[in-house]
């Protein structure tokens, strides 16, 4: 199920795009590790709209920006700009039909109709000429206004860089537009010819802006324009964008992690994290009605400059994942408040957390267990537990009641656990566990176009305890009698 | 020396004195460019307990006024004028000694530090700075040490100014023994302890040094209650050669100081590890604890490890903990979450809520950001271009702030609940401090200014802790004199 | 017109033009160089030899130099005379020639040659190192070993190589000397264009549509240039005495009454006992030439180091 809004025209459109980089691990022959930095991400641009990218650091905001100037070469997908909409329709068509019946070969007819696409439209195969041309509809302002403008560079020339590069006109020509960009920026003409360092941080920021805009693009990036500026400076240079988005007609994507500036620069809104786009959507429904576990968490850490207000704050454990080797299934799972069974959870994960339910002492009756010897993935969906002495179906009894008392206490891990079975080895006995399958969550449209890729919105939750096995599965968690 | 909790509560007690108090506080920078007025006539103070924030933007001199606090002006600055007093010690005692300015042509200055007054100076304030008075660093990758672990460096400060602590620690468990500690053992199996229930039953004992050390296991969340009773129990079993334990007896009675017999030894690099290694080793226990205070993950594993392998909140949990190893009565946090994520920085500042709680230690807390302000301290200091401009507490501040910046400043901000088509703004920029405008500094930029404004605004108590510097405010209100 | 220049230069303060606003930024490295007093001694020191060599180029009779392009011998009075005002102030030297006179030109010949010397490696090393740091993959490895190799390189037998191959005369010198210097201007240029890679400025050009070549000469080589300029200055001292050095031992045998430091001081070494001016005038004009250029050098790096500017 893909986002396919057909009545306004779409200026940028993205799909399946990855990048992946290759991450220097410092080991001579380890096998190539990669950093999933923008995983399966689709997205898509209207004209004349501003739309929000927010996500942490390490979420691949700042990645997919670069792909889509392309600065940066994906792994994978492409990206259509100004493209028929039909076409765009008829190879998103393509590539689901590919998901479901995987091609036969190289010379499957569907691939080379997508191949054909991608040649023609994708602006990853463009040519040089191409390139350039399209390198005049789009540009990009950066974070940080000291690295943005090479110091050894008069403001005039600055401006004037992308005019010169794309034979805007004449000298005179080139030097009189940038004079008149400067002042839509807000800037007198004195500052033409002085250097960026004799300039504040404000003014460097509406000096890269007025580069941006020097050859009218269609589509401007702005890379946390505001992140290194004062609060008041924000303000004005906020304002600024505002007023510039209406007078050329431009559709930005505004890429930050502070929400509350989003919220109020963007139509629409993406919420990105750890390399994938978990919700979408117009930002006031968002912000309103959260879906993501991630965003409700995201929202509620804002810290609010309001002293009454004390709002339900949800602190998140943990840290963003570490992108070589990202968490299975969801990616949020390990953080989530809400993951359940089909969320990703990975035998390691459960293991840990089911040795830990047995070792604790919280469950005075597990005290008469023998030793754990060892803990043991089988494969992707089992793992073994190893004692040195017998368990007998008294204890196997007590281990599965205290696994249910741990899901009722909030230990998510555990609600993978599909099965515990107790078999004698030589040594003394092994408990075989045995989980849920689990699987990806796609983007999915909830409501207006309010999509979100999280299961609960897809799956039903609360499988069968495993106390009550062979029972018909219910709707909602309640608590087992024990 | 330690200080208990009660004696904190008795300074608590008898203070109508506060713990910083800052009066009249002139810096100047001397740079090439001219003399930079950073900060000019700033007077607060601080309570104990209390969370004191600092809220500005870039160039109010607020970082500038955190470091004065500890005497750690960089090289090119002198403190001109002004008072800080520490916990009844005068800071300031000989400024108008330590450095000589001398006006040359053309209106430059210069600058001449005098050496042994400054060396006077850190020989008194070493004592405090550290032990009392910590501070936590805006970046923690370049305020922590790259080629030292984590353990050592936490290790560091406390080998530095709590060697008594430890000292009585390894002396403590020496002298416990297993039946001692069964008193304990069973006391808190039977029912959850309180701090000064754990106390008394220590101090029956006779074995009151080692509080900390049970305490922090029964407050440990990670292992269930039989864990943490053999815990307890195993203390009794870290022993250290007689050797030690007769030099570290030595130790204490010379109240820290090493006694002759050692001196030579201590010289001799092999044998000082000797005298050395059990207090080394000590102070990396209690590392580990402050580590799990600070709510770290796998802290074994953390104390090897080296910064630059840690994520940015860890690192900032790494100062935390060096800050409060001490249990200073005044933590200086200059925008400790202001490199972080949201979702870490709503982490940290949770932390920091309750290491207040747990220590009541005073914070003098920086920021430019106002919500995060909003979220943590007690009372409130605006600050604009080298001047305090508004005290209040957090929420007059909020309901009803006096001051013209105060009132822009919030304005500016987008705020979370509405959206509205354009911010307010602050017209103008912060002035170049080098020549600020003569009276009220803010007077470029006031949207109420009037004549008087040429004048220096008097300090105005215009409520209970609400004091602001504004003419608008000057009749029939309390002047409070300079 | 030189004064004219001058009030030019002090008097524009204004930024209506690009011209006023450069230089004013070369104005404020004048005044921190001046405000170290090693700094402005190693200006003084620069800027003399250079005026001398200037003017031994264009009017030498003006320092009393007669011959600039060749030592007059005069093989009647072979053996050096000690100093005397003011027939010869330096005295002279075997074979009878007017030492002040050789060492003016001298300082002329040898300025010349290691100006080119270093300005050759330089201009070579930076374009490769940079080309490197700038295209990555394959082409930075594969450059900067071809740097590595060259960089293994002694330069003295490299020298005897060259000179055994090509002849011995003061270009092959040069030559040699130049193909040993470049690698560390490579490597010098490569450390920082890697760095500079970090701003954000590279890819705004990018997305601006410029290309490779364009973002090379247009923004690499001006941000690298300034601390090269800086390595320049501090090398030139090294290499004249390295220049010298050769000539001492025995290059430049093409023409032997060229006034080259080195050749001065191997002429009249035999006499170094008995007539020390002989070696004294000329090595102390290869002494003070590097010790005021190592000054200046790192006056000129403190002056652009950006953090000294505000």
């Amino acid at each position: 199920m893909r986002n396919t809004l057909t009545s306004e025209e779409k200026l940028v459109q993205g799909t399946r795009l990855k990048a992946y980089f290759p991450a220097k691990t410092g080991k001579i022959l380890a096998k190539a590790l990669y950093v999933h930095a923008v995983d399966n991400v689709d997205f898509f641009i209207k004209k004349r709209e501003v739309v929000g990218l927010v996500g942490e650091s390490g979420c691949g905001k700042t990645t997919l920006g670069r792909l889509i100037l392309r600065l940066l070469e994906p792994t994978a997908g492409a990206l259509f700009f100004e493209a028929d909409n039909d076409v765009v329709k008829r190879y998103l068509q393509l590539l689901d039909d590919m998901e479901i019946n995987a091609p036969r070969g190289k010379s499957d007819p569907r691939l080379e109709e997508a191949a054909t696409i991608e040649k023609e439209y994708s602006i990853f195969k463009y040519g040089r000429k191409e390139m350039k041309k399209y390198r005049r509809n789009t540009h990009i302002v950066f974070q940080d206004p000291n690295s943005s403008l090479d110091p050894r560079m008069l403001i005039k020339d600055i401006i004037a860089e992308p005019l010169k590069a794309h034979r805007y006109g004449s000298k005179a020509e080139i030097y009189e537009r940038a004079t008149s960009l400067l002042a839509a920026c807000g800037l007198e003409a004195q500052y033409m010819n002085r250097f960026p360092h004799e300039l504040s941080g404000g003014q460097r920021q509406r000096v890269a802006i007025a580069r941006a805009l020097a050859v009218s693009p269609k589509l401007v990036i702005l890379d946390e324009p505001t992140s290194a500026l004062d609060v008041s400076v924000q303000a004005q240079v906020l304002n600024l964008l505002k007023k510039l988005k209406k007078e050329f007609n431009l559709s930005l994507l505004f890429i930050s992690h502070h929400l509350i500036v989003v919220r109020y620069m963007a139509d629409r809104i993406l919420v990105m994290y750890a390399g994938e786009v978990v919700e979408a959507g117009e930002t006031e429904e968002v912000f309103k009605d959260p879906l993501h576990p991630y965003t409700t968490a995201l929202l509620s850490a804002v810290p609010v400059p309001d002293a009454k207000t004390k709002r339900e704050r949800i602190i998140l454990q943990g840290e963003v994942p570490n992108l070589i080797n990202p968490p299975t299934g969801c990616r949020f799972h390990p953080r989530c408040p809400q993951a359940f069974e089909v969320c990703g959870w990975s035998p390691r994960e459960v293991k840990e957390s089911f040795t830990f339910t047995l070792t604790s002492g919280r469950y005075p009756t597990l005290t008469s267990l023998p030793a754990i010897e060892s803990a043991v993935e089988i494969d992707d969906l089992t793992f073994e537990v190893r004692l040195s002495g017998d368990v007998s179906d008294n204890n196997l009894a007590e281990i599965k009641k205290a696994t249910e008392r741990e899901i009722l206490e909030g230990n998510r891990a555990l609600k993978a656990v599909k099965e515990i079975q107790v078999s004698k080895s030589p040594a003394g006995s092994t408990i075989t566990v045995k989980l849920y399958a689990f699987k990806m969550p796609r983007l999915t449209l909830v409501k207006g176009q309010h999509t979100v890729a999280c299961h609960l919105y897809t799956e039903q939750k609360g499988q069968v305890p495993i106390l009550n096995q062979g029972a018909s599965p219910r709707q909602e968690k309640e608590a087992p009698s024990t | 020396m330690r200080l208990t909790q009660e004696a904190e509560l008795d300074l608590e007690k008898q203070t109508s004195e506060p713990l910083l108090r800052v009066n009249g506080l002139r810096v100047s920078f001397i740079t090439r460019a001219g003399r930079i007025q950073a900060i000019d006539d700033v007077s607060f103070e601080v309570k104990a307990g209390e969370t004191f924030g600092l809220v500005g933007e870039t160039g109010c001199g607020k970082s500038q006024t955190a470091l004065a606090v500890m005497r750690l002006t960089p090289e090119a600055g002198v403190i001109e004028r002004g008072e800080i007093w520490f916990s009844g010690t005068n800071l300031t005692e000989n400024i108008a000694k330590e450095f000589k300015l001398t006006q040359k042509k053309n209106n430059r200055v210069k600058l001449k530090t005098n050496r042994s007054m400054l060396k006077r100076l850190n020989q008194k304030i070493n004592r405090i700075r550290g032990k009392e008075m910590s501070m936590i660093f805006q970046e923690p990758m370049t305020s922590l040490n790259p080629v030292y672990t984590v353990g050592r460096q936490v290790s560091e400060t406390l080998l530095r100014h709590s060697v008594n602590m430890l000292v009585d620690r390894i002396i403590a468990r020496n002298a416990a023994t297993e039946e001692k500690l069964k008193d304990i053992t069973n006391a808190a199996s039977r029912q959850e302890l309180s701090q000064t229930e754990l106390r008394k039953l220590l101090q029956r004992t006779g074995l009151k040094e080692l509080e900390d050390q049970i305490w922090f296991i029964l407050s440990r969340k990670d292992i269930g209650a039989t864990q943490k009773m053999r815990a307890i129990s195993n203390l009794a079993q870290h022993k250290v050669k007689s050797t030690t334990l007769a030099f570290l007896v030595r130790l204490k009675k010379s109240n820290g100081q090493l006694p002759v017999e050692y001196r030579i030894l201590n010289k001799i690099p092999i044998a000082r590890r000797w005298l050395t290694g059990a207090i080394e080793k000590e102070a990396l226990k209690v590392s580990s604890e402050l580590l799990s205070l600070v709510n770290m993950p796998n802290v074994e594993n953390v104390l090897r490890q080296y910064p630059h392998e840690l994520s940015g909140g860890m690192r900032q949990r790494v100062m935390i903990a060096m800050a409060i190893a001490t249990r200073p009565k005044l933590i200086i946090a200059d925008e400790p979450t202001s490199a972080l994520d949201v979702t870490v920085q709503a982490q940290i500042l949770e932390l920091l809520r309750e290491l207040k709680r747990t220590f009541n230690s005073a914070i003098l807390f920086i920021s430019h950001d106002i919500g995060v302000i909003s979220e943590i301290c007690d009372r409130v200091g605006v600050m604009y271009a080298g001047n305090l401009v508004e005290v209040a507490r957090l929420d007059q501040l909020f309901a009803d702030p006096k001051h013209p910046y105060t009132q822009g400043l919030f304005a500016s901000v987008p705020k979370y609940g509405e959206k509205r088509e354009l911010l307010q703004t602050i017209e103008g920029t912060v002035p170049d401090l080098i020549d600020p405008p003569k009276g009220c500094r803010f007077r470029t930029r006031c949207p109420r200014v009037h004549e008087k404004c040429s004048n220096v605004p008097p300090w105005l108590e215009i409520g209970r802790e609400h004091g602001v510097s504004c003419w608008l405010y000057a009749d029939g209100e309390k002047h409070v004199n300079q | 017109m030189l004064i004219v220049g001058l009030r030019e230069i002090y008097g524009r303060k204004d930024t209506k033009t690009p011209l006023s606003a450069r230089l004013r930024e070369y104005r404020l490295t004048l005044k921190i160089l001046l405000e170290s007093p090693s700094s402005t001694v190693g200006l003084a020191i620069v800027l003399a030899y250079a005026t001398v060599a200037v003017i031994d180029f264009t009017y030498p009779s003006l320092i009393g130099v007669q011959n600039a392009y060749s030592m007059v011998p005069d093989f009647m009075n072979s053996v050096p005379a000690p100093p005397v005002w003011p027939i010869h102030p330096f005295g002279t030297t075997f074979p009878g020639v007017d030492l002040y006179q050789a060492v003016m030109s001298a300082i002329r010949v040898d300025l010349w040659y290691s100006l080119m010397i270093v300005l050759a490696g330089a201009a070579a090393g930076t374009m490769v190192g940079v080309l490197a740091a700038y295209v990555g993959g394959y082409v930075d490895e594969a450059l900067m070993r071809f740097t590595d190799i060259f960089m293994s390189i002694p330069f003295l037998p490299f020298a005897i190589a060259v000179a055994f191959v090509l002849g011995r005369a003061l270009d092959d010198v040069s030559l040699a000397l130049v193909i040993v210097w470049w690698p560390n201007y490579s490597r010098y240029a490569y450390g920082q264009a890697l760095s500079l890679k970090e701003n954000a400025y590279f890819e705004a050009a990018r997305a601006s549509g410029v290309g490779t070549w364009g973002i090379i000469f247009r923004h690499v080589i001006p941000n690298v240039l300034t601390p090269t300029f800086v390595q320049i200055s501090l090398d030139l001292g090294t290499v004249v005495q390295v220049f010298a050095s050769l000539t001492f031992i025995g290059f430049a045998s093409g023409n032997p009454l060229l006034p080259e430091l080195g050749t001065l001081i191997s002429n009249g070494f035999q006499y170094a006992v008995t007539a020390p001016w002989v070696i004294f005038f000329p090595g102390m004009a290869i002494l003070i030439f590097s010790i005021g250029m190592n000054l200046l050098g790192d006056g000129l790096r403190d002056a652009l180091d950006p953090r000294s500017r505000t």
